[in-house]
């Protein structure tokens, strides 16, 4: 099973790439981290992810580029080391 | 990064927005009951009562309800803050706009001293209240930069229009404050165009790239448009007011949201899902009325019919709140609402996935045939609005067009919260 799941919501419009994750989220195992391609920082979702006991950490690259990691606090290495590749 | 500090809670519960899209129409239609009361004599002149009543009951009674409604649920999309004490504030902010702007219209009808008091108390506590609240939020340091700063323009605007606006009608309750000169009643409506017009453009920044996967508006119209209005506006209370001042800051506006629409027309070619969109249909009408209007304001006016020349400052004023902002708001309000109750309703379900099964489809809100045929009334009703300025013997034709669209705008708000309330019940038997 693969630790790192990737979805890209980029060409999406508003719901869809809301449903489009918690889809996703709701098969992912508690072991995994979802990374999401997006094309702005998706406000709303936080307050779903906290209700749903997720963490998520966003990276903004470009004023429509951004990556964000969702994961179980207990992941919090695995997030490190997502980052880590990612930099490098 | 985490946004620690990011307000959860912050989006306002439904009926909060909702309130104020579904008080927006009511507006509406006591405008085509307006017109059609009073008859030809609206049209006489800008500066008469009755055209004053009836400009005041769209621009405050639809526009500026429409707009204070959705500010309250665009500041945490597009920030991630919302406004604090949501409820209190929108429910208080909502009953004095309401209460006010239908007191200021009384006072145009009847001339009592208590309604002008009560218009000026109203809608005084009105914007007090709503400035304060959402400057509150706007001076935190939030996200999405060039879209935050055309708020906080916009906010100041709504500011200085309201301002002019309470010192006018204090002059007539004994606060005078102002001379009376009707130089103050045109910088009060360019200013009040410019606080709409301020919060339409920076919205669209995020809106229109976000719901129609379409490009970004280029950074330099970003940065240029919003604080370009807004200087010139500022140049309206520096400089002592006169016709050609005013004429020429209005020039330099028109002049910048031509520069902006065009940007505009060209981001909606991008965009990646060219699927037949209404919203976009109301977006391009607004742009190309834009260019219309300033098409008209430059030709010399010796080139111009009679009928046209007479009516002249009417005509542009009218197209443009009718084309231009009226376009804007009953599109998006035609996107908005579907998506805040598909959202909240989704939200719903979080704890329990199986409920999915109850959220409708977006499109069983409104769908595209329902969207198209607002659209095609609109048009009519907009075009029979310029028939009327012009001969205002035909005003009962611009005042039955009116109350067909803005009835069935009512009614599809009706039934978007219908379906809404109705999958919220499903969805709640379904979790427990």
């Amino acid at each position: 099973m693969d630790h790192i799941v990737q979805i890209n919501v980029k060409t999406l419009a508003p719901p869809e790439p809301m449903v489009k994750i918690l889809k996703v989220l709701s098969t992912l195992s508690e072991h995994q981290l979802l990374k999401i391609y997006h094309r702005r920082e998706p406000f709303p979702l936080y307050e779903q992810l906290e209700i749903l006991g997720w963490d998520y950490h966003c990276k903004r690259k470009s004023d429509d580029d951004f990556e964000l990691y969702i994961y179980k606090p207990e992941n919090k290495a695995l997030l490190k080391q997502q980052l880590k590749l990612a930099d490098e | 990064m985490k946004l620690t500090g990011l307000s959860f809670d912050a989006l306002p519960p439904i009926d909060i927005p909702f309130r104020y899209f579904l008080t927006a129409p009511i507006f509406a239609l006591l405008s085509a009951i307006i017109v059609l009361i009073y008859g030809e004599v609206i049209w006489m002149s800008r500066w008469h009562p009755t055209t004053i009543l009836l400009t005041h009951s769209f621009t405050l009674g639809f526009i500026t309800m429409v707009m204070m409604g959705a500010l309250y649920q665009i500041l945490p999309v597009v920030g991630g803050v919302g406004v604090s004490r949501v409820r209190f504030v929108g429910a208080i902010c909502h009953a004095l706009l309401f209460i006010g702007t239908f007191a200021l219209m009384s006072h145009f009808v009847y001339q009592q001293y208590w309604l002008k008091v009560s218009a000026f108390i109203a809608l005084g506590l009105c914007f007090c209240l709503y400035i304060l609240a959402i400057s509150l939020v706007l001076i935190k340091r939030l996200s999405q930069g060039d879209t935050i700063v055309g708020i906080r323009l916009a906010i100041a605007a709504l500011f200085f229009t309201v301002c002019l606006g309470l010192l006018m009608l204090g002059r007539t309750i004994g606060v005078e404050f102002l001379s009376s000169s009707k130089s103050y009643t045109d910088i009060h409506m360019l200013w009040g165009l410019g606080w709409v017009s301020l919060l339409i453009i920076s919205v669209s920044f995020q809106v229109v790239p976000m719901f129609h996967v379409a490009p970004n508006f280029p950074r330099w119209i970003m940065k240029l448009i919003p604080v370009g209005i807004f200087i010139l506006l500022v140049s309206l209370l520096m400089l002592t007011p006169s016709s050609k001042v005013i004429l020429t800051v209005a020039g330099g506006v028109l002049l910048l949201h031509c520069i902006y629409v065009w940007s505009l027309i060209s981001i909606l070619r991008q965009r990646k899902r060219k699927i037949p969109d209404t919203t976009i249909k109301f977006w391009q009408l607004a742009a190309y009325t834009i260019f219309v209007i300033s098409g008209f304001s430059i030709v010399p006016i010796e080139f111009l019919p009679k009928y046209l020349t007479q009516k002249y400052s009417l005509l542009i004023g009218a197209s443009f709140i009718y084309f231009f902002i009226l376009s804007v708001l009953i599109g998006m309000l035609l996107k908005i609402m579907p998506f805040l109750s598909y959202t909240h309703l989704q939200q719903k379900c979080l704890m329990n996935f199986t409920a999915m099964e109850y959220l409708p489809n977006m499109h069983d809100f409104i769908n595209k045939s329902q969207g198209n045929k607002l659209f095609v009334m609109h048009v009519v009703s907009g075009i029979s609005l310029l028939v009327t300025i012009i001969f205002p013997y035909l005003y009962y034709i611009f005042s039955f067009a009116l109350f067909v669209e803005f009835s069935w705008l009512f009614f599809l708000m009706l039934k978007t919260m219908n379906i809404y309330y109705k999958s919220a019940k499903k969805i709640q038997l379904a979790s427990q």
